[in-house]
C-alpha cells in the first residue's frame, strides 16, 4: 500500500499497522483518520478487513481514532464484529471439547495459530480473528489421536496415504463434520522438505499457557509460536492473510521473542529461505520500517535448491505427490527415506481412488510436476492483498 | 466497544451479547457472591439506594442463570 492508492486501502494498510507503534501514514501523506470514507468505500473496507481476518484490528483502529467512521459506519464495523467475535468463541468452545477429548485419553496438545496468538500476543484477543482449531500433537502419540478424533464420529478430509505415513512424514491431517468447526490435527508446522526438517523435540521442548474459560491451554513457546507465525506466511498457502501476517511483527515487537534463539533454530532445521521469505513477505505487505528482522531476510541470501523447495509449496499446480518427492532428501536415514518413498509410490487403495487412475498415472503427473521445478528468480512478494 | 461482551455457556448454545446491569453483574459474579452483595457492590458504585438496583439485579440475575451463564445456589 503506498501513497496514490486508493483510500480503501490506505486505510487498510493503516488498519493492519494499528497498534504496531509504527507512524499510521509511513508510506503516505495524509493520516488514514483524515481519510472519509463514503459508505460504499467502507463496506469494501469492511470485505477486505473480513476476507484478511482482521475486522477486530479495523475495531481497534476506529476506536483508537486512527481509522475515521461515520456513526452509520461505526454500527456496521460493531454488528459485523460481533458476529465474526461470536464465530471465534464457537471455535474457542470446540477446542476445549478437543483439548479435554485428548486429556482423557493422555495425547499432549499444543494449541497453534490463532486462539494461541490472539491470547497470548495480542493486546486484546479480539484483534485477532480465526476460524478453525489447529492443534500440534507429538508424532509418537499421531495415530492415537487421529483415531480419538475419528472416535467422535468426525471424518478425515483425506485417507492415509500409507499406514503408519502420518506418524512419521505427514503435516497433518485435517477433519470435518456438517455444523462443525474443521480441525487441524498437526505433526510439524508444514509439509515438505521444510516441515521434515523440524526439530519436533525442540517444538515440544517448553510451552506457554493462556486460559480459556478457566482451562489452561499450553501453547508453543514465543520463539517457537514466532517461527510458525512464519513458516506458515511463507509457504502455508496463496494468498496469505493480513492477519497472518500481521501476526509476524505483533510476535516480534511484543519484546519476548529472541530473534537470536530464533535464527539458531531455523539455522538448524535449514529453514532460513523460509524465515526469510515470511519477513520480506510481512514487511512489504504491512509497509512497516525496516529492523533487524527484515534487514536480516532481505539480505538472507536464498541458495538454488532452497529456490526450488520454495517453488514446490508455491507454484499451485504442484501435485502433493510431486511436493512429497522434493521432500525425499530431508527424510532422516535410508531406512525412512525408503519408508517415505514406498508411501508415495505405492499409496492405499483408499488414498488412490478417486485421485489417480493408478500408480502409474500418479508417478507421471508426479514427475511432469518436478521438471516445472527450474531454479525461479528469488522471492515473489505478490501474493497478499493491500498491505 | 467495551460496553459490551459475547458470552458462550460452557455447555453450548447460543452466543450472548451482555451489556448495561447485565454486563456489570457478569464482571461481578467473576467468584461466587450473595445476591445480596452484588446489590450493595452496584448501588455503592453509583450511590444510591439498593433498593434501586435490587430489581435490575435481580432481572439480570434471571437472565444470565436462563442462558446458563451462573449457576444459582442457595447459601448454607
Amino acid at each position: 500500500m503506498r501513497s496514490g492508492e486508493p483510500p480503501v486501502l490506505r486505510v487498510l494498510g493503516a488498519v493492519c499497522r494499528a497498534g504496531l507503534g509504527v507512524p499510521p501514514s509511513i508510506d503516505g501523506d495524509v493520516d488514514a483518520a483524515d481519510l472519509r470514507l463514503d459508505d460504499d468505500a467502507w463496506l469494501e473496507l469492511m470485505h477486505r478487513c473480513a476476507s484478511n481476518r482482521i475486522t477486530g484490528l479495523l475495531g481497534a483502529a476506529v476506536e483508537t481514532g486512527l481509522v475515521a467512521a461515520s456513526e452509520a459506519q461505526y454500527d456496521v464495523l460493531r454488528e459485523r464484529l460481533r458476529d465474526d467475535l461470536a464465530g471465534v468463541l464457537v471455535i474457542e468452545q470446540h477446542l476445549l471439547r478437543v483439548l479435554d477429548l485428548f486429556r482423557t485419553v493422555g495425547i499432549d496438545v499444543r494449541a497453534l495459530k490463532g486462539p494461541a496468538v490472539a491470547h497470548l500476543d495480542y493486546p486484546d484477543p479480539s484483534m485477532r480473528l480465526f476460524s478453525d482449531v489447529d492443534i500440534l500433537v507429538r508424532p509418537e502419540q499421531f495415530d492415537e489421536a487421529v483415531r480419538t478424533i475419528v472416535g467422535t464420529g468426525v471424518d478425515r478430509r483425506f485417507p492415509e496415504l500409507r499406514k503408519g505415513f502420518d506418524r512419521r512424514f505427514t503435516k497433518g491431517v485435517e477433519f470435518y463434520a456438517d455444523g462443525e468447526p474443521e480441525i487441524d490435527l498437526h505433526r510439524t508446522f508444514v509439509m515438505g522438505p521444510y516441515g521434515l526438517r523440524i526439530d519436533l523435540d525442540e517444538v515440544w521442548r517448553t510451552s506457554e499457557t493462556f486460559h480459556l474459560a478457566d482451562v489452561e491451554v499450553h501453547a508453543l513457546d514465543v520463539d517457537v509460536r514466532f517461527l510458525h507465525a512464519c513458516y506458515h506466511v511463507a509457504l502455508g498457502g496463496v494468498p496469505v492473510r493480513l492477519a497472518q501476517l500481521r501476526d509476524i511483527p505483533e510476535l516480534l515487537f511484543g519484546g519476548r521473542v529472541d530473534l537470536a534463539r530464533c535464527f539458531d533454530l531455523v539455522r538448524s532445521w535449514r529453514g532460513e529461505a523460509v524465515l526469510a521469505r515470511a519477513g520480506v513477505l510481512a514487511w512489504d505487505h504491512l509497509g512497516l520500517a525496516e529492523g533487524e528482522f527484515s534487514t536480516w531476510a532481505r539480505r538472507c541470501q536464498i541458495s538454488a535448491n532452497d529456490r526450488r523447495a520454495l517453488q514446490s509449496y508455491l507454484d499451485p499446480e504442484m501435485g502433493y505427490a510431486a511436493r512429497c518427492l522434493t521432500a525425499v532428501g530431508s527424510v532422516p536415514g535410508v531406512r525412512g527415506k525408503i519408508a517415505f518413498g514406498v508411501g508415495l509410490a505405492f499409496p492405499s487403495a483408499e488414498f488412490g481412488s478417486g485421485r489417480h487412475a493408478g500408480h502409474g498415472s500418479r508417478w507421471r503427473r508426479a514427475l511432469q510436476d518436478l521438471r516445472r521445478l527450474t531454479v525461479p528468480p528469488v522471492t515473489d512478494t505478490k501474493r497478499s492483498e493491500g498491505g | 466497544m467495551d460496553d459490551e461482551v459475547l458470552v458462550l455457556p460452557a455447555g453450548g448454545g447460543e452466543v450472548v451479547r451482555l451489556g448495561g446491569t447485565a454486563l456489570e453483574l457478569w464482571s461481578a459474579v467473576a467468584s461466587p457472591k450473595l445476591v445480596a452483595e452484588i446489590v450493595g457492590e452496584l448501588a455503592s458504585r453509583y450511590g444510591v439506594a439498593g433498593a434501586q438496583v435490587s430489581t435490575d439485579v435481580h432481572a439480570a440475575i434471571e437472565t444470565l442463570a436462563a442462558a446458563g451463564l451462573i449457576e444459582l445456589a442457595v447459601a448454607s
